[in-house]
């Protein structure tokens, strides 16, 4: 009772007590309305304040998203999404947000420089634009002048927009077939693939939004694939968005981020993914849930078949029925039965389904890049998802103002017809380009020596240094040029740097690839360049000019962008500015049978007939190779050498080594920007620094423990990483995070030192070889052993 | 104790309070649109979440006042006024003829190696 007393009396509010609450309640409200937008800013805005938003397109990776960037007083001060880009819907990724790390990144070189002493010495003299383009155009003249136009070779990287062609344009105009891609390394496979099938020369685009399953073979579909935030959004839309939730399944050795986000992750051996889908291709064929009117209709060689000789020749169907049964395929893939036979029963049922073929270096060299390629896109004409909503689409473009048409001049002509450096089209029939062949072609003097090298967004001594070859390549040239906007490996070993400014501060466009509608985005400067910079297409038109010939008729403009505005002049500009982008918003799927049918099956076959019938057997390969060419047209599996457990490099190198591209790593700015080291590696909480994710059981068994550091180590050479005991890692293999291991410009960091490395360069431990017919790389799985420092 | 989780207990009330006659911004997704036309917030927005900018479809709806039915791609695109750069029919199949597999034939050199063929793509 005196407690109940006691509690009343004290429940009740004194008026003390009431306006004490009153009080506390009246400052938290003032507190709140604070928080609300004010209506007039608190503090009076300074009159000379000029800002604006500016709209641009981003260029640090091959996604190519809208951004706005406000601008205060001539500074860039923050990035956001455009709302108003259909790619990415106002959103940015991490790496858009660090573009004001590059464009004030004090490892940007801020003049034209030149290297007065020897190659990689580092004696550099600044030099003006003027004396840098003089030297550059009389080095050029003068080859041409020898009728050596073709010994000028120009390697580049991502071109985004015009750049493409104009670089294209230029190297023809000036005479010479050596315009060489990086394209082996990474997206080729799938072009080459989807041409010599599908008969269009495309990187396949893929409707996630519609599909009910999304099977990917290899890549990090989640962090690293084109078009990314418009992949993650319709990714979550097939999954959470919509009535009907679809299924996400992650193929890859290691469990990355699109692994754990996915609905299953399958663990497969390295190198194996030819042999899982044409696993799983005889299950779909066996259990008859293939699509047989489509396949009746609209594909060739599904069936044994005659040529026009009467010689039979085996069709897919009976290839993998007698060749990939599933017992085989589980032992070669490590993936069990059971398993492959629901993967494939669950992709042949839940239509729309799509096989995604990855674009990212190194996720399908290892040998098989084409007929994996071509085993994996098999699969969507399987279930008839070939530009089917929901399936696989063909990206496609808008219509711009024509190229002005030029006449080559005798030099030119010369020039042009030559041999290719690369050894695209002679020593590789089917290659588009061969970049990792071109140091070799180099040091052998093989078509012939090679007087000038431009370097236009490439690093070759960091993509592949193939123990010290790319070096020994670069310095064998008499005169590189280089376009880099730091001092990468590669232009350490330059004779000349012409310092290509940021995206913020150029003129330029990209294709809206993705989404398969036609678009283009709109690249302007948001800022004045902040040094003595310019854009590599300002400088190929100008020397354009001073060169005179055919160049000067290929190239009317005064500047890039001059010649954009130009290029896009069918649009209404001043929207075009507004938004920052032009699209169609709609996509059509073609029909099978419809007159748009054949734009998209068989639209750039150069030999097959144009019939709108999806290859399973490959007739361009049949008409190129000859009649006892019908095996190599089929999709196949041949084991990588790396595979085989009983050679003496399996036994000393017990390691396969995967790698996986990361969000938090940027195609040309790798290792630079502090916000991305500062996140590098999310999974392992590991920053500025590589790690090497080992199996629980592997470091059982070699006593490592998690943290320690371990030397990974290739026949080729060796790196330093802290280990990570990782259970998402397939048994016998390592992961190693590509981006890291730059040696020569990486000093702004708190861990960092000028000339310092951080981090480790998988690219270092590989041997780069190319693929006979096709010249795509071959790097992997590559054999390493591991032992503590 | 208990007194001063009284007077935390009324403090948050109040504050709440506040918060609940704070003006609130109209949000421009609303899920009640989606049950009034039956369809999925992707069928108006460009997100296919929802929220944000509308695409064709969403933009009509909008202009012919929001009735009970989102219109089909194509009356949306009439009803904004667009002129479409192709014509739709094409991707349809009206009648359908499939094509007979020509007979498979070795081809002599084309003259020209691929990289030269397929060089000159648009794109990226």
């Amino acid at each position: 009772m005196e407690n109940s007393q006691s509690q009343t009396s004290k429940s009740k509010l004194s008026r003390r007590d009431f306006l004490k609450i009153g009080a506390a309640a009246a400052a938290a409200g003032a507190g709140i309305s604070a928080l609300r937008p004010a209506e007039k800013p608190l503090l009076p805005q300074s009159e000379s304040q000029d800002e604006s938003i500016v709209k641009t397109t981003c260029a640090l990776c091959s996604s190519g998203c809208g951004l706005d960037v406000r601008v205060v007083n001539g500074r860039a001060v923050k990035v956001e999404g455009n709302p108003l880009h259909p790619l990415n819907q106002g959103v940015c990724c991490l790496r858009g947000q660090t573009s004001l790390e590059v464009l004030y990144s004090p490892e940007r070189l801020e003049h034209p420089r030149f290297q007065t002493g020897k190659r990689g010495s580092g004696d550099w003299k600044e030099i003006s634009w003027d004396e840098a383009l003089k030297l550059v155009a009389e080095k050029l003249a003068e080859l041409r002048k020898a009728g050596k136009s073709h010994s000028v070779a120009l390697l580049h990287g991502e071109l985004r927009g015009q750049m493409r062609q104009v670089v294209n344009r230029f190297m023809h105009a000036y005479g010479s077939p050596n315009v060489i891609s990086r394209e082996s390394l990474g997206e080729g496979a799938a072009r080459l693939a989807t041409w010599l099938s599908q008969g269009v020369n495309a990187i396949p685009v893929y409707d996630i939004n519609n599909s009910n399953y999304v099977l990917t073979f290899g890549g990090n579909l989640l962090e690293s694939s084109r078009n990314l935030i418009g992949t993650l959004s319709a990714t979550a839309f097939m999954r959470r968005g919509r009535p009907q939730r679809g299924k996400l399944v992650a193929v890859h050795p290691r469990l990355s981020l699109t692994g754990i986000k996915a609905d299953e992750w399958v663990p497969i051996r390295p190198g194996t993914y030819g042999a899982l889908a044409l696993g799983m291709a005889n299950v779909i064929i066996n259990s008859k849930l293939y699509d047989e009117n489509f396949v009746r209709d609209f594909t060739y060689g599904f069936e044994d078949f005659e040529d026009a000789d009467g010689v039979t020749h085996q069709g897919f169907k009976s290839l993998v029925l007698e060749t990939y049964t599933l017992d085989r395929v589980s032992a070669i893939t490590g993936v069990s039965t059971d398993k492959i036979a629901r993967i494939a029963g669950e992709f042949a049922t839940n239509r729309p389904a799509v096989a995604v073929m990855p674009t990212e270096p190194g996720e399908f060299s290892n040998g098989n890049a084409l007929y994996t390629a071509m085993a994996v896109h098999a699969l969507n004409a399987l279930v008839g998802s070939i530009d089917a909503q929901g399936g696989v689409i063909l990206q496609r473009f808008p219509e711009l103002t024509e190229w002005p048409a030029y006449t080559l001049d005798g030099d030119a002509q010369k020039g042009e017809k030559r041999e290719r450096l690369d050894g695209a089209g002679t020593q590789f029939p089917l290659a588009l380009s061969v970049y990792q062949n071109v140091p070799e072609r180099i040091l052998r003097g093989k078509p012939y020596p090679i007087e000038a090298l431009f370097l236009l967004n490439v690093n070759p001594v960091y993509d592949m240094p193939n123990g010290g070859q790319a070096i020994d390549a670069l310095n064998k040239v008499p005169f590189v040029v280089s376009f880099a906007s730091t001092l990468d490996e590669s232009a350490a070993h330059a004779d000349l740097i012409l310092p290509a400014s940021t995206f913020l501060e150029v003129w330029g466009d990209d294709y809206l690839e993705g989404t398969g509608y036609a678009g283009i985005s709109l690249r302007r400067p948001v800022v004045e360049p902040v040094h003595d910079t310019r854009d590599p297409g300002d400088v190929l038109i100008d020397l354009a000019q001073k060169l005179g010939g055919s160049l000067k008729d290929a190239f009317p403009w005064i500047s890039y962008k001059d010649l954009i505005t130009d290029r896009l002049s069918g649009f209404d500009w001043e929207k075009l500015e507004a938004n920052g982008n032009w699209s169609e918003l709609v996509y059509f799927n073609a029909e099978p049978g419809s007159p748009a049918w054949s734009d998209v099956v068989g639209r750039d076959r150069l030999s097959a007939p144009k019939d709108g019938r999806f290859d399973f057997f490959s007739r361009e390969l049949f008409a190129m190779l000859g009649s006892d060419s019908a095996p190599a047209c089929l999709p196949h599996f041949e084991i990588p050498a790396a595979l085989a457990d009983s050679t003496k490099d399996s036994i000393e190198y017990p390691f396969l080594l995967v790698t996986q591209p990361l969000i938090t790593q940027s195609q040309q700015w790798q290792g630079i920007v502090p916000t991305l080291q500062e996140s590098y590696g999310l999974q392992g909480d590991v920053k500025w620094d590589s790690w090497v994710e080992l199996s629980h059981k592997a470091a059982e068994a070699m006593h490592l423990e998690d943290g320690e550091r371990v030397w990974v180590e290739s026949p080729l050479n060796r790196v330093q990483a802290t280990v990570r005991v990782y259970a998402g890692i397939w048994p016998n293999a390592v992961y190693l995070p590509p981006g890291q291991g730059h040696h020569t410009f990486v000093r702004w960091g708190r861990k960092s030192k000028e000339n310092s490395v951080v981090g480790a360069n998988p690219n270092a431990l590989t041997e780069i070889t190319s693929e006979p017919l096709t010249g795509l790389a071959v790097s992997g799985p590559a054999r390493v052993r591991i032992y503590p420092v | 104790m208990k007194r001063f989780l009284i007077f935390l207990g009324v403090l948050i009330l109040v504050t709440a309070m506040f918060l609940a006659f704070l003006p609130v911004s109209t949000a421009e997704a609303l899920p009640e649109y989606s049950a009034q036309t039956g369809e999925p917030c992707a069928s108006c927005h460009i997100s296919p979440s929802g929220g944000g900018p509308r695409g064709p479809r969403g933009q009509a709806w909008v202009a012919s006042e929001k009735p009970g039915y989102v219109p089909d791609t194509l009356e949306a695109l009439e009803l904004l006024g667009v002129e479409l750069t192709v014509d739709p029919a094409y991707f349809t199949v009206t009648d359908l003829e499939v094509q007979e597999a020509e007979a498979l034939e070795t081809a002599p050199g084309q003259g020209q190696p691929l990289y030269r063929w397929l060089g000159g793509y648009d794109g990226n």
